[in-house]
């Protein structure tokens, strides 16, 4: 071993990001166009009221001054998602009348560039026993599953003697199988159910995408015609608890089961920078929580049977 | 041999002349490696320039390879990245790190996730007979396949379409196979040409850094590479009898995209040093790229004299 003269380059890795955290993160709502109209807004949060009371006196139980912000999550990219001038004011008034105020606004496209991508490179796809690298796990599709496929699914033609193969889920006695769509394979565009895990990992502080206007929202300001001109995640009230959170509850219609159930797959098995995930882990600690190590044990649900029409 | 002071690490790497008619820049190289969003592209300028991704993982769970008996079961992740050296030469290596499994079940995902570059496993098993079949250039489907691990990635650049696809000359890829006992009392090495384009590595190296072994196996490659593509092109072009003209225009681009590539042990941590030196003083490496340079400087020299004759 020589002593003496050392020679490096400085890395262009930088510092782990830091972003101000919430206790509980309470989503309100994922909307779509068909959500917006104004009295199935104030009927919508109307049911919405007593499990945002409830959690919100339950993270208060445990922490006595809860720092609590709530969110709603809107679909502008969709046909029909109106003007944010005429929408935004809408959502408010309807939360107004139920009693609560929504802090953050997010526009869902805002999640479909930088981060979408983030969280669909650091997937590592659980392998099923068998599985030698031979084969691309995520295939270039972009669909993720739970174990292996049913390899005759809907393949073989009628009496050609081959026989059906259930699929199978890794790990599991009784197989229940998932095969979400990441990605769609013709035009590239993300599913709602990785935009969906996209909103989680941000809302939990464990996603620090370069636009930091998405973990650090700015007041609302005039409210503009057109959703591009909105930034990402806008703040609607004065001083609220942050967006992030070492905790969140979502309520949602029981239409979004399935889709957070395939989200909360792709987490456990997305692998984001570990010294995040530290990061938060410790501060949480400082504040005397321990927060469970899986990120989607990190998020409650309430799912809402949908309204008579 | 127990795990706490020993581990079996192994690795492969392919090396291949970049799909480029001209050297990358260090800043498009950089931007070639971009393979991970929101991961930083490691970039050194000294003494050569070079550009390493940013480690992705592979799952695995699958029979190891074995030279006799038993195939004990592998679970857990592969990482692989992929290099641009000198804007010219591309390479893919990957690695892992063998460790003995607690339990005999297979654990939640989330468990291998938390120890990425690590394949637990699962039965009994005895290193040796694990090392010699992993530098089998094997070719049974039930075991790990490191080589379509490796292909794939560097497939993954080589079809990047801000290549152009026109390799200044024809130069066939080789494959380096690497296996090395950490924690061992001395360093020892042994490097076989097992094939044309096949060769492999055994090490035994005292202390635990893997990071500094499988940058040996990425130096080593490159090297071997070079070598051996810069011999068969002079051997081909001097001794095919050839007009004078010929010559030239076979040597040429060898020589203009090759010869300034040579810096051996430039990646190689000074405590690893003295399997380059071995290597030198026994198969003679530098011996031989320097004849081999000087060979083809000394005829194109020739080629440009007057002839006195």
């Amino acid at each position: 071993m020589t002593a003496g003269f050392d020679y490096r380059e400085a890395g262009t890795a930088g510092a782990t990001s830091s972003v101000a955290l919430s206790h509980l993160s309470v989503e309100l709502a994922h909307l779509f166009p068909e959500d917006l109209a104004e009295d199935a807004l104030t009927r919508y949060f109307a049911r919405v009221t007593p499990w945002v009371e409830t959690t919100a006196a339950l993270a208060r139980s445990r922490a006595a001054k809860a720092r609590i912000s709530t969110c709603v999550l809107v679909v502008d990219h969709a046909d029909g998602s109106g003007r944010p001038r005429d929408v935004i004011p809408r959502i408010q008034e309807a939360a107004k009348h139920s009693g609560f105020a929504v802090d953050y606004l997010a526009r869902e496209s805002a999640l479909t560039g930088g981060p979408a991508r983030e969280v669909f490179d650091h997937i590592v796809p659980e392998p099923h026993p068998g599985t030698t690298g031979v084969r691309p796990l995520l295939d270039a599709n972009g669909w993720l599953c739970t174990g292996k496929r049913s390899p005759t699914a809907g393949g073989a033609p009628a009496m050609s003697g081959a026989e059906w193969q259930p699929p199978v889920q890794t790990g599991a006695r009784h197989a229940i199988f998932i095969d979400a769509e990441l990605r769609d394979s013709a035009d590239g565009s993300w599913s709602v159910t990785l935009l969906r895990a996209v909103w989680q990992l941000l809302r939990l502080g464990l996603l620090r995408p370069a636009d930091a206007r998405l973990t650090a929202p700015e007041p609302v300001g005039t409210l503009p015609e057109t959703w591009p001109e909105l930034p990402p995640v806008v703040r609607l009230t004065e001083r609220p608890g942050p967006l992030c959170a070492y905790q969140s509850f979502s309520v949602l219609p029981s239409r979004f089961l399935e889709v957070e159930v395939a989200a909360d797959l792709i987490m456990s098995m997305v692998r984001l920078a570990p010294e995040v995930d530290d990061q938060v882990v410790r501060r949480a600690g400082m504040e005397g929580i321990t927060l469970p190590a899986e990120p989607q044990d990190r998020i409650s649900h309430a799912f809402l049977a949908t309204d008579p029409p | 041999m127990t795990r706490t002071e020993h581990m079996l690490a192994f690795g492969e790497v392919h090396t291949a002349l970049l799909r480029n008619s001209r050297p990358l820049s260090g800043h498009s190289a950089a931007e070639l490696l971009d393979l991970t969003s929101g991961e930083t592209v490691r970039r050194s300028q000294r003494p050569i320039s070079r550009a390493i991704s940013a480690d992705r993982w592979e799952g695995v769970d699958c029979r190891m390879p074995s030279s006799r008996g038993g195939h004990p079961r592998g679970v857990g992740t592969l990482g692989w990245h992929a290099i641009v050296t000198g804007g010219h030469v591309t390479q893919c290596s990957t690695h892992a790190g063998l460790v003995a499994a607690e339990s005999t079940r297979r654990r939640p995902w989330s468990h291998y996730l938390a120890t990425p570059g690590r394949i637990e496993l699962i039965g009994k098993y005895r290193p040796d007979e694990i090392a010699d079949g992993l530098l089998r250039d094997g070719t049974d489907p039930a075991v790990l396949d490191l080589g379509a691990i490796t292909t794939r990635g560097l497939d993954a650049v080589q079809r990047d379409g801000r290549l152009d696809q026109l390799a200044p000359l024809n130069a066939p890829g080789t494959a380096l196979r690497w296996v090395a006992y950490l924690g061992a009392e001395t360093l020892t090495g042994r490097f076989t040409l097992e094939s044309e384009r096949f060769r492999t590595l055994r090490l035994t190296v005292p202390g635990q850094d893997l990071p500094a072994v499988v940058r040996l196996g990425e130096d080593l490659a490159l090297h071997d590479w070079l070598l051996t593509t810069l011999t068969a092109i002079v051997d081909a072009a001097l001794t095919g009898g050839h007009s004078r003209a010929e010559q030239l225009r076979r040597l040429r681009p060898a020589f203009e995209h090759l010869a300034h590539l040579w810096m051996p042990g430039a990646q190689v941590d000074e405590e690893l040093m003295p399997v380059w030196d071995a290597l030198d003083r026994r198969a003679g490496f530098s011996r031989q790229w320097a004849a081999t340079v000087t060979r083809v400087r000394d005829h194109l020299l020739l080629a440009a004299t007057p002839d006195w004759a």
